[in-house]
Order: C-alpha cells, then sequence, then structure tokens
C-alpha cells in the first residue's frame, strides 16, 4: 500500500482525469500499460497533483527521441533503477 | 536487466550502464572521460545528450516511486526485483573533488522540445508558493543538490525543520530505504499528503538536475564527441 494518498482513474475528476486521459494518449507500446488496467504506478504517484503530473512526463518525454533505439533507453533507465535499488 | 554483469552486452552498452550507474550512484565522477568513453564506443553527441537525460529523469522517478510507497506495476511479466540490502550510499568527497558544472542548461535546447519542457517542471517545483514555501524549496534543493555534488546550488540561509532536513537527507543519498514511518513523520510535523507529495518532489527534481547539469558539462568540455 502506498505512503501517500493515491487517486486512481476511476475516482479521478476534473484536471487529474484529464491529466490520464492526456498520459493515455501518448501513444506508447503496450508493454506499458499495466493489467490492472488503471495509469502506472509512477503516474499515479503524482496524483495528488495533476499539473506536477503533466509537467513532469513532459520533461520525461522529452527524452525519448531517436538517438538510442527504445531498448537501449529501456537499458539505460533499467541500470539507473538498479543503482537506486529499485523497482521501478 | 536487474543483474550487476555486463556480459552479454554490446562494447556500446556496457559503456551505458557504467555511466548510469556512475552519474546515478557516484555523480561527482563523471567528468569529460566518462563521455569520451561513450564516444569511443560510437555513441553520438546527440545520443550521450539523451542518455544523461534519460538517467536525470530515472533518478527523479525512481525517487518518487521510492518516496510515494507506490508498488510495482509488471510483478507478473518481470522477474522478482531483488533487493542488496545495501544499507549506505557511496560516501561523498569533499568539495574540492566535486566536478565544475555549468549553470545553465543550454545544451539541453538541442533536444527538441526538452529545454522547455525542462524549464516549466523545474519552475513549478522549485518557484510553487504552496502548498510548501519556495524558502523550503531551496532548503531542500540544496540537501540533494549537495549530495550529487552539485556545486552550483548555493546553500540558502535558515534551518531547515529536522523532520524535513532527515527525510531530504533520506531520499537524496539512499531512496531505497525510505519507509512509510519516513512519510508519517512528515504528517506528524504538519504536513499534508500534497505537502508531502511536493517534498518529494523538490529533492527528486534536484536529483534528477544536479545529475543534468553534471552529465551536460562533462559533454560540454569532452573531446572528440562526434
Amino acid at each position: 500500500m502506498a505512503y501517500l494518498q493515491i487517486i486512481g482513474m476511476n475516482e479521478a475528476q476534473g484536471d487529474l482525469l484529464d491529466a490520464y486521459a492526456a498520459m493515455a494518449a501518448r501513444g506508447r507500446p503496450s508493454v506499458y500499460q499495466p493489467s490492472h488496467g488503471d495509469a502506472a504506478g509512477i503516474i499515479r504517484a503524482h496524483s495528488l497533483d495533476p499539473t506536477l503530473l503533466r509537467l513532469a512526463f513532459a520533461a520525461s518525454g522529452s527524452f525519448n527521441g531517436d538517438s538510442l533505439s527504445w531498448s537501449t533507453q529501456e537499458l539505460v533507465n533499467s541500470a539507473t533503477s538498479r543503482e537506486n535499488e529499485c523497482f521501478y | 536487466m536487474l543483474g550487476n554483469e555486463l556480459d552479454g552486452l554490446s562494447p556500446q552498452d556496457a559503456r551505458l550502464v557504467e555511466f548510469a550507474r556512475a552519474l546515478t550512484g557516484r555523480p561527482w565522477t563523471v567528468g569529460p572521460a566518462a563521455v569520451e568513453a561513450l564516444a569511443a564506443a560510437g555513441l553520438s553527441r546527440t545520443a550521450i545528450r539523451q542518455a544523461i537525460g534519460l538517467v536525470a529523469m530515472f533518478n527523479y522517478l525512481t525517487r518518487v516511486a521510492d518516496g510515494t510507497g507506490i508498488e510495482a506495476d509488471f510483478g507478473e511479466v518481470l522477474p522478482t526485483f531483488v533487493y542488496r540490502g545495501v544499507k549506505d550510499a557511496v560516501e561523498r568527497p569533499g568539495l574540492a573533488e566535486w566536478p565544475a558544472v555549468d549553470e545553465s542548461l543550454d545544451d539541453l535546447g538541442l533536444l527538441p522540445d526538452a529545454q522547455a519542457n525542462w524549464s516549466r517542471w523545474r519552475d513549478y517545483v522549485l518557484d510553487s508558493p504552496e502548498p510548501i514555501t519556495p524558502t523550503v524549496r531551496g532548503q531542500l534543493r540544496a540537501i540533494a543538490a549537495r549530495n550529487a555534488c552539485d556545486r552550483s546550488v548555493a546553500e540558502p540561509g535558515g534551518e531547515l525543520a529536522a523532520p524535513l532536513a532527515d527525510f531530504a537527507e533520506k531520499l537524496s543519498l539512499t531512496p531505497w530505504l525510505v519507509d512509510s514511518s519516513d512519510v508519517e513523520t512528515l504528517r506528524d510535523s504538519g504536513l499534508d499528503d500534497r505537502a508531502i507529495l511536493h517534498v518529494i518532489a523538490v529533492v527528486a527534481y534536484q536529483s534528477a538536475e544536479s545529475r543534468l547539469r553534471i552529465g551536460l558539462s562533462a559533454l560540454a568540455t569532452a573531446e572528440n564527441v562526434g
């Protein structure tokens, strides 16, 4: 169970619901869609502040360019998470 | 890729993994030589810039994950994550060993939309008047920057309340050790959950920005990078 209040898609309203819709419309590979059907945990972690959610993931998306293959990007991401002892 | 071994990786991928580990866990060691190793493995300047951005972002995202306590989404398809029982961060060196850091982020402008998106995010995280004050944001930021050996952020005046300072130290240095009791301590100090999210966001953001600056500064001064 998360340490902070988390608002999922089913409970979301207003700005948060719009933010979730925008995130879902990003056109990411289907492998990134969790089987539980809600937004990914790292997105829901920002649910108490939809503006923060949008801005953080806009910045994040800026680094998904074509200079590195998708698999290489995930390798870099995974190595970073591993170094931080994080499952994410 | 959750293991420690570089065996089986291409030379280019192995250098990227080494770079990501260094910029994450020992950022003061990342200088021109680290970037030149990537270039020697065949990576372009743009690819290296992208890699630096990815490492920075995942230093934000992992801290948000650890600070908020979210659970893994993909347990049914990914190997079980095995914690290695690491209790301490690598000891930071003195100021004299911290790398030179370019205070601008102009180099980000060479990635489409990156500079504008980063600036908007930065302004919101560091300058919002609520739910925590800009003064507190500055104090949290300074702790995270110091723990990344980023000399570009000056220590602000004033003293941060112990629960906030302790949390910032832990989230910036050893984010994997943050647990529910740390968040409860912040609640007991009077913060609501949205304020705690902003505390997490500031520390996580600066942990990312410091690594971005160190990486881009190394790229700017590296030689033989195409």
